[in-house]
């Protein structure tokens, strides 16, 4: 019987009354023992796991290879990942000059511009 | 094998594996299962979950902890069992929160309460036994009655005699906490039982 001595005297009477009445009512019935009985028959015939321990360190080295690969691969690979800055700074003026108000100059010399690109698709 | 009489002696306390000589997980199962049952009916007063709790809690040692020394499993079964236990009240909690409407699930009409089929051996016949009956009864209300975490530290301390560490483990607190939940449960339950103590 476990060491009841950190409880006071009085307690340690309850207690191991209580334990004595509780472990009188571990009995069952006939047929909640055979139901117990095939359960663990059945918890006892199911596969266990062996080396769970380095089966995990395994496949956490796994996942790290292929997180380094991943990681060092793909920006040789992809040329935007490399050029990120410059990517971004050309993303930036396009941006820019989508959003720019032109000047009223810009109207006025339309004219001039469309007879200069037509000038230039003729010559083609 | 040992004949059964012999395993029915060497496990009749599962606290004590540890200072005894190596068992089989099966003789230790067989040695804990009745408990772990009462105590899951107890809880669930339906004779199915507790008897899915005991099957997940048989399972769970037999497939994780079946190459852990034979002394670790009354206190890694125990808490398995107390672990099943309380993820039963998480369920039947939020079932009650999702289906309000419903009404609730009446108790196992064929089961009889935990602790009505006590057939001990040892009792004595006419008022004795009459005595102990209606003691249990009230121990099991009482029981049923505390806070989870004193019901716990009282079912693992004194029902399976884990000792402070090992329960203070299995219901991931400190040893402190368990002696003053422990404290509690006994204080209460000995005013619930005061007609049937000194």
């Amino acid at each position: 019987m476990s060491n009841l001595n950190d409880l006071d005297v009085t307690q340690q009477q309850l207690a191991r009354a209580l334990r004595n009445q509780l472990r009188a009512t571990e009995t069952v019935d006939p047929a909640t023992s055979a139901r117990l009985a095939l359960l663990r028959q059945q918890a006892l015939s199911t596969p266990r796991r062996f080396g769970r321990t380095w089966l995990s360190s395994i496949d956490g080295l796994a996942i790290a290879a292929v997180l380094m690969v991943l990681g060092i691969v793909l920006p040789q690979q992809l040329p935007q990942f490399s050029s990120g800055q410059a990517g971004d700074s050309t993303h930036q003026e396009t941006v820019e000059v989508l959003t720019e108000e032109p000047e009223p100059e810009f109207y006025q010399d339309l004219d001039m511009l469309q007879w200069l690109a037509h000038e230039s698709d003729a010559r083609v | 094998m040992p004949p059964p009489q012999t395993i029915a002696t060497a496990l009749a306390d599962t606290a004590e594996h540890s200072c005894s000589a190596p068992l089989s997980l099966g003789a230790f199962l067989a040695s804990s299962e009745k408990r772990a049952y009462r105590r899951a009916l107890l809880a669930t007063r339906h004779t199915d979950d507790a008897l899915d709790i005991v099957q997940d809690a048989m399972m769970q040692l037999s497939r994780r902890y079946a190459q852990r020394p034979s002394g670790e499993w009354p206190m890694l079964f125990a808490r398995i069992v107390t672990n099943g236990i309380r993820d039963w009240h998480r369920r039947q909690t939020l079932r009650r929160k999702l289906f309000f409407w419903l009404p609730a699930e009446p108790e196992d009409d064929n089961d009889p309460a935990p602790f009505e089929q006590v057939a001990d051996p040892h009792a004595a016949e006419g008022l004795q036994h009459l005595a102990n009956g209606q003691l249990l009864q009230q121990l099991q209300t009482s029981l049923a009655q505390l806070p989870a975490r004193q019901r716990e530290a009282f079912e693992l301390r004194i029902w399976e005699g884990l000792d402070v560490h090992d329960t203070a483990v299995a219901m991931g607190c400190s040893q402190g906490s368990v002696k003053t939940h422990l404290s509690r449960a006994l204080h209460r339950l000995r005013a619930d039982l005061q007609g049937y103590w000194p």
